[in-house]
């Protein structure tokens, strides 16, 4: 790492900040995070998907009002891992319905095995299941949290989905390791078993997003 | 329907990067002194390891500035600044000094926390002291602190040294001298010498935000009473303290029945950045292999500067330099450009050649360069791309398949039209001189502009040029008494007596003469003060903790103008270094040689580096001038520390903020500024630093 010295430390951010350069990443940076609700423009790559009518997910994050975005899926790898890329350039990782790695969101999953719970809701059952989270901590390192969850079935549950209501079972799933405790959401539709909505926890920086399919 | 940008600069807080969300029980205990503490008196806990605290204590005639780091689990060192009103016969007193602790017994379920400390133990002495203190916690509510101190903490009840059994001569605490030549050493012969006393304390903590301390004090408050007209009424000392969400204090106090202080601190936990995996985009996806048809890809059109591969990595903030097929292996030479961790980068080159290069490609060789030199060959298998892509144990798993080594010479063919690259910059600048001995705070503002040119690779060609708009460097009316040739101590003539300046203006040439050996020569106005030539020699294996490098110099003193004019006084400095890396984040360096002044010695550093780059660390010289010929302080030394942009902000973005604080600025043991000294230069994309951000690698 370089360091500019020698300089003073707030106003120093600030001055390498408003700088104007050749470099355009270093020029934006400071209206980028002034600007707060930055303009977005879409990502090409995004929107090519979009268009070619890719499944599509609605997310939320529940932490902050008005904060949401669409994802598309746009690759699946051969141990059905799926990639889905937002409209502003955040990743997620997912496997039939549910968050296996976030890129982007500032404190995000590296990966996740929630395999067990997984395959709870596709069978319809109670159980105690174990889920695994490895996280990119403060210090670039991937730190790996086990959880010990229950699986609970709530209650039928109409969701609209827009075109069509999708006639669901509602799942609990309350996870608690030492220190950590959070609950996800699962709306499983009858009939196909697919999470047709979610609300799943992704680190203590993130919190919880929010997600539900849009029927295409 | 509203599309809101997600996370990206949602009013992002930079300046109160202190920890996560979540992080509310963030309580520790700091005295008025800002170490672990009671109000004056210490306690015998540490802070969590690695934290930093940064205090302000105010009275009607006292202010105290603090910075304490908690150097390992059991050491703490701090730096402290204080200003007390009238105590030289009417005129102001500003006075450093430094404490150290250390943690002899941890805290159990029976036994207490034990700590042994030294108060100012290396300034004028008003802080004077040395102490043993014990404290246990009972419940989340209640700690109990109790201690034994000598000096100024046994000047009030104090009794016969107990250490006189060991030997008569604890009983005695030698007379002082505190004449200003003298400050800065070491007074090992007053430590745990003459009277002891008793001190103690005790803490209440109502809830998470509010803290009743109170303590039964052994500092009668002499040189206070006799020079600043206090009053001391009791010995006891109270104060209640609000703690915020965040971890920071605000307290207020009572001393010794007479006086009202008040107390802020912030605490900073560098392990804890505000983004721990930063806001930047997600990385390219990593597609299905494609065929080099379906790519309608073939060698030679990748050779060309604007293939859809070099745009790809473009993309990412990346610059391909060169590229070699052979086989089933692609190398490629590139510049990161964007990511403080060289991991990252990495990983994100890996994915756009997997997604650029056909199918039959399987291995990649990704030449890391700095500064326009190689720095390291990372091979990396397409398939492992693809098996760890989402796996729990990915990123150590994709650490351990992956082969690091050497790249002395590249083995990527270059791209043509490459070269020259041109840079420029405008910025603000502030540049600070902090804590000198008559103003705490000087410093200066105002316009840079920087630019450089490499015509070819390894050649670098650079200029900088300030305006200062504003600013209070030049009003230090303390000229020079050293005895030495004035190579720092007349800086402020530097200030004084320049507008526009010649920042630096140079041409350096970067360049691998063989294996493991990397070379830099530097000509020009190397810094402020000095301009010549510098040339460097650096030893260093990609995946081993030693290094060890040789520098020569011969400079010549700069007008105090800073334009292109020279002073007469010249002189032949260098070091011969040795670096080491202790492995969980120490660093320790040793420079042997010939200082500025012409005084030969060795300067000794260590710093603490957390993997994020965030780093602090003190270093201190010895030189053949005598402690009396350096005057004030003895011998040169100081704490430094620099704050990467990422931490602060979560982008990324290279390089940060630092400083180097010294308690006085003089002439014995200093060292020429030269900018890009090799190490710092090469080592991001060794072995140890990818290690220590390999977690960026998948992200």
């Amino acid at each position: 790492m370089t360091v500019l010295r020698p300089l003073g430390f707030m106003f120093a951010l600030l001055a390498g900040l408003s700088a104007c350069s050749s470099d355009a990443e270093k020029s934006n940076l400071l209206k980028e995070l002034v600007s707060g609700q930055g303009e977005v423009v879409p990502d090409p790559t995004f929107l090519a998907y979009e268009q070619a009518g890719a499944p599509t997910y609605l997310v939320s994050l529940e932490a902050k009002k008005q904060a949401y975005t669409i994802f598309v899926r746009q690759t699946t790898n051969a141990k059905g891992e799926e990639t889905w890329i937002s409209l502003d350039k955040l990743s997620l990782g997912m496997k039939n319905g549910m968050i296996i790695a976030t890129r982007g969101m500032g404190g995000d999953q590296l990966a996740g095995d929630p395999s067990q719970t997984l395959a709870a809701l596709k069978a319809g059952r109670n159980e105690v299941t174990e889920r695994f989270v490895t996280l990119l901590n403060g210090e670039s390192q991937a730190e790996t949290l086990a959880f010990r969850c229950e699986v609970e079935r709530q209650r039928q549950a109409d969701v609209d989905l827009g075109p069509y209501t999708a006639d669901t079972d509602l799942f609990y799933e309350t996870c608690r390791n030492g220190q950590i405790r959070f609950r996800n959401l699962f709306w499983v539709e009858r009939g196909s078993r697919n999470l047709v909505q979610s609300r799943q926890w992704i680190s203590e920086t993130v919190g919880t997003l929010a997600l539900r399919a849009v029927p295409r | 329907m509203t599309i809101s940008r997600f996370f990206i600069g949602l009013g992002m807080g930079i300046f109160c990067a202190t920890g996560p969300a979540g992080a509310t029980d963030l309580r520790f205990s700091a005295s008025s002194y800002g170490t672990p503490g009671l109000i004056d008196m210490p306690t015998g806990s540490p802070w969590p390891d690695g934290m930093l605290g940064l205090s302000s204590v105010l009275t009607k005639d006292m202010q105290k500035y603090t910075l304490t780091f908690q150097i390992t689990p059991r050491i703490f060192g701090s730096f402290r600044y204080s200003i007390l009103n009238g105590y030289d016969a009417g005129e102001n007193r500003y006075d450093r000094s430094f404490d150290f602790g250390y943690l002899l017994m941890e805290e159990t379920q029976y036994r207490p926390a034990l700590s042994i400390g030294l108060r100012d133990f290396g300034g004028t002495g008003i802080y004077g002291s040395e102490y043993i203190a014990a404290t246990k916690t009972f419940g989340d509510q209640l700690t109990l602190t109790g201690g034994i101190g000598w000096g100024r903490l046994a000047s009030y009840g104090g009794f016969t040294n107990p250490l006189g059994i060991i030997d008569d001569s604890f009983e005695t605490r030698p007379i002082q001298d505190v004449s200003i030549n003298n400050t800065g050493r070491l007074d090992i012969k007053q430590w745990f010498h003459g009277d002891a006393a008793f001190f103690g304390g005790v803490e209440y903590r109502f809830n998470p935000r509010l803290t009743l301390k109170a303590e039964y004090s052994s500092d009668a408050y002499e040189r206070e009473t006799l020079k600043m007209g206090f009053d001391h009424k009791t010995p006891f000392n109270a104060s209640l303290t609000y703690g915020f969400k965040n971890g920071a204090e605000v307290s207020v106090y009572a001393l010794h029945g007479s006086e009202i202080g008040i107390r802020g601190s912030i605490p900073i936990t560098p392990q804890k950045p505000k983004y721990p995996s930063g806001i930047e985009e997600a990385p390219p996806t990593l597609m299905p292999r494609q065929t080099q048809a379906a790519l309608s890809w073939d060698a030679n059109s990748v050779r060309q500067k604007n293939s859809s591969l070099s745009i790809a990595l473009k993309d990412q903030g990346l610059t391909l330099e060169g590229i070699t097929i052979e086989g089933d292996t692609a190398t490629v030479r590139f510049v990161n450009g964007r990511y403080p961790a060289e991991a990252q980068a990495l990983g994100r080159a890996a994915r756009v050649l997997a997604n650029q290069l056909p199918a039959d490609i399987t291995t990649f060789r990704l030449e890391a360069m700095a500064n326009g030199v190689t720095t390291s060959r990372t091979t990396l298998r397409r398939s492992d791309l693809e098996s760890l892509e989402y796996d729990l144990d990915g990123s150590w798993r994709s650490f351990a398949r992956a082969d690091f080594e050497d790249a002395a010479h590249s083995e990527a063919a270059p791209i043509a039209g490459i070269y020259p690259k041109f840079n420029w910059r405008i910025t603000p600048y502030l540049d600070p001189s902090l804590f000198d001995p008559d103003n705490p705070v000087r410093a200066d503002f105002g316009v840079q502009a920087a630019a450089s040119l490499e015509p070819a690779r390894g050649l670098v060609f650079s200029a900088a040029v300030r305006q200062p708009v504003a600013g209070n460097l030049d009003t230090s009316t303390r000229p020079s008494n050293s005895v030495l040739p004035h190579v720092r101590t007349d800086s402020a003539e530097y200030a004084k007596q320049s507008d526009l300046e010649i920042k630096y203006l140079t041409a350096e040439y970067f360049f691998r003469p063989g294996k493991n050996l990397y070379g830099r020569a530097t000509v020009g106005y190397l810094e402020t003060m000095y301009g010549g030539v510098s040339g460097e020699v650096l030893w260093k294996p990609v995946n081993g903790p030693l290094a060890l490098g040789a520098e020569l110099n011969y400079v010549k003193k700069r007008d105090f103008d800073q334009m292109f004019g020279f002073q007469d006084y010249d002189i032949v400095t260098g070091h011969a270094s040795a670096y080491y890396d202790f492995g969980g984040g120490y660093l320790g360096q040793l420079d042997v040689g010939r200082y500025l002044a012409g005084d030969y010695g060795a300067t000794f550093s260590v710093d603490r580096e957390f993997d994020n780059g965030f780093r602090v660390g003190a270093f201190f010289t010895l030189t053949d001038v005598s402690f009396d010929d350096f005057g004030e302080g003895s011998f040169d030394k100081g704490i430094r520390f620099s704050v990467p942009v990422d931490w602060l902000t979560g982008a990324a973005t290279q390089g940060g903020y630092g400083t180097t604080i010294r308690p006085v600025v003089r002439d014995g043991g200093a060292r020429l500024d030269v900018r890009n000294r090799l190490y710092d230069v090469v080592r991001n994309s060794h072995t140890s630093e990818l290690e220590d951000r390999w977690g960026k690698f998948w992200r």
